[in-house]
């Protein structure tokens, strides 16, 4: 039978030759469709940092601008007495949630989903007449609001 | 007929190898219109120009309408007022066309302090003017003891030369309901007076009339590149006018008699606030 077997000319026969196909197809099927995964995955990620990079901006523009209207405030003999501005941050960054971090250590503004590395993005930003709150929170809770406080002359984002 | 089956089975592998095709590239461009469409638009807003621009406009205004309101010694306010008023309203009108909201409070006018904003709670040390050549006038005037500290809190004016050095100062203080004056040069005292007199014109030599009382302002600083300085400016109100040259050559002029704590409101589309409070000292001299 054996012998019959690998003397027999024919190719596979029509039963061993649908399980070879299927077999074949379905293992393709699956390193094209992981493959497609990994894409959307690293495409998924590209977007997040493209958009933190734009918020982050974003923010550190805002954050660069009271700063100077408390230095203009003070030139003017004045003090700013409040200022708050509401950052148009969504919910979740494709489909994802996220956090911001601000440290007044780095001068960084620091957004991140999930703690993944390869999400993180670091903005710097600049004040000289105000200090930063350091702070870390988390998306979908509230409005973020960036708000000087003229007590501790601090800039501070809830 | 053997050939037509190979040929059909070219055709369905052909077929096959399409559809993968077609599938990968709708895959890909998926990706592409899903990355290139979650990008949120960047909403920088330069707010802050629009804010300097408010509070120079403004400082200017209150200016114009105290000249304006002006007559002699005497200050009309209501005139003042309905300038502001009227100041107020076109800018709410113009400024609404940039999507803000300008809110102006208007405040009266007070007695002046001699700190830099006008402010008791001002910066009580400050340099009036650096790199001064000449002084024409420098008149202080509505001098009050009882707003005059004590000796130990004394409020001087001090005239330093260019390497810092202290070569006239006059102090003043309150000495049991009269005004203490005691003009000093870089270490003695030059001449002193216990009255109470609320004008003084220091480059007139005069406290009532010319010449009545040497200050030696005029002779201490004549040749000197000069800056003039207010310390303790907390402890004393009144009205001031400072005017002469630079060493450059411009002319230099400040006078303060009253002093407006404005309050202006900015606000953007609801998500944005700025609420300022600045102190306008009138009428020139803005700092």
């Amino acid at each position: 039978m054996i012998r019959q077997f690998r003397d027999d000319e024919k190719a596979v026969s029509v039963s061993v030759g649908f399980v070879l196909t299927l077999s074949i197809t379905v293992i393709t099927m699956v390193v094209v469709i992981s493959s497609f995964y990994t894409m959307m995955d690293r495409a998924e990620q590209t977007v997040m940092r493209d958009e933190f990079e734009i918020h982050g901006n974003d923010m550190a523009l805002q954050i660069s601008n009271i700063d100077t209207a408390v230095q203009i405030s003070r030139n003017a003999g004045g003090e700013v007495g409040s200022f708050f501005f509401i950052l148009p941050l969504p919910d979740e960054i494709a489909g994802q949630q996220y956090s911001v971090e601000l440290s007044n250590q780095t001068n960084e503004i620091i957004f991140e989903s999930h703690g993944k590395y390869a999400t993180r993005v670091k903005v710097p930003y600049k004040v000289h007449e105000t200090e930063v709150e350091s702070v870390k929170l988390y998306s979908g809770s509230n409005e973020f609001i960036l708000h000087y406080d003229p007590a501790s002359n601090m800039i501070k984002i809830d | 007929m053997k050939k037509m089956n190979e040929a059909g089975q070219i055709i369905l592998i052909a077929g096959f190898i399409i559809g993968i095709g077609i599938v990968v590239l709708t895959v890909m461009l998926n990706n592409i219109v899903y990355a290139s469409n979650t990008a949120s638009e960047s909403s920088i807003e330069t707010n802050v120009f629009d804010y300097s621009n408010v509070v120079k406009i403004t400082t200017e205004a209150y200016e114009k309408a105290y000249v304006d309101a002006r007559n002699g010694s005497s200050i009309d306010g209501n005139k003042f007022n309905s300038y502001m008023a009227n100041y107020s309203e076109r800018m709410i009108k113009s400024y609404s066309l940039s999507g803000f909201i300008f809110s102006l409070e208007n405040d009266t006018l007070q007695d002046a302090y001699f700190t830099e904003n006008g402010l008791a709670g001002g910066n009580d040390d400050w340099t009036v003017f650096e790199r001064i050549n000449q002084t024409d006038y420098f008149l202080l005037g509505r001098l009050n003891a009882s707003s005059l500290g004590n000796e130990s809190n004394k409020f001087v004016i001090e005239v330093n030369n260019q390497s810092g050095s202290t070569i006239w100062s006059a102090a003043f203080f309150n000495s049991s309901g009269n005004v203490n004056l005691t003009i000093y040069d870089s270490n003695s005292v030059l001449n002193t007076k216990n009255d109470t007199f609320t004008d003084i014109n220091i480059t007139y030599n005069q406290i009532y009339n010319p010449n009545d009382f040497a200050f030696y302002f005029n002779s201490q600083t004549a040749g000197q590149t000069y800056s003039i300085k207010f310390i303790n400016g907390s402890q004393a109100t009144g009205t001031f006018m400072i005017s002469g040259d630079l060493v450059n050559g411009d002319p230099f002029y400040i006078e303060r008699v009253n002093v407006v704590n404005s309050t202006i409101k900015l606000n953007k589309n609801g998500h944005l606030e700025i609420n300022t409070t600045i102190p306008v000292t009138l009428p020139k001299g803005q700092i």
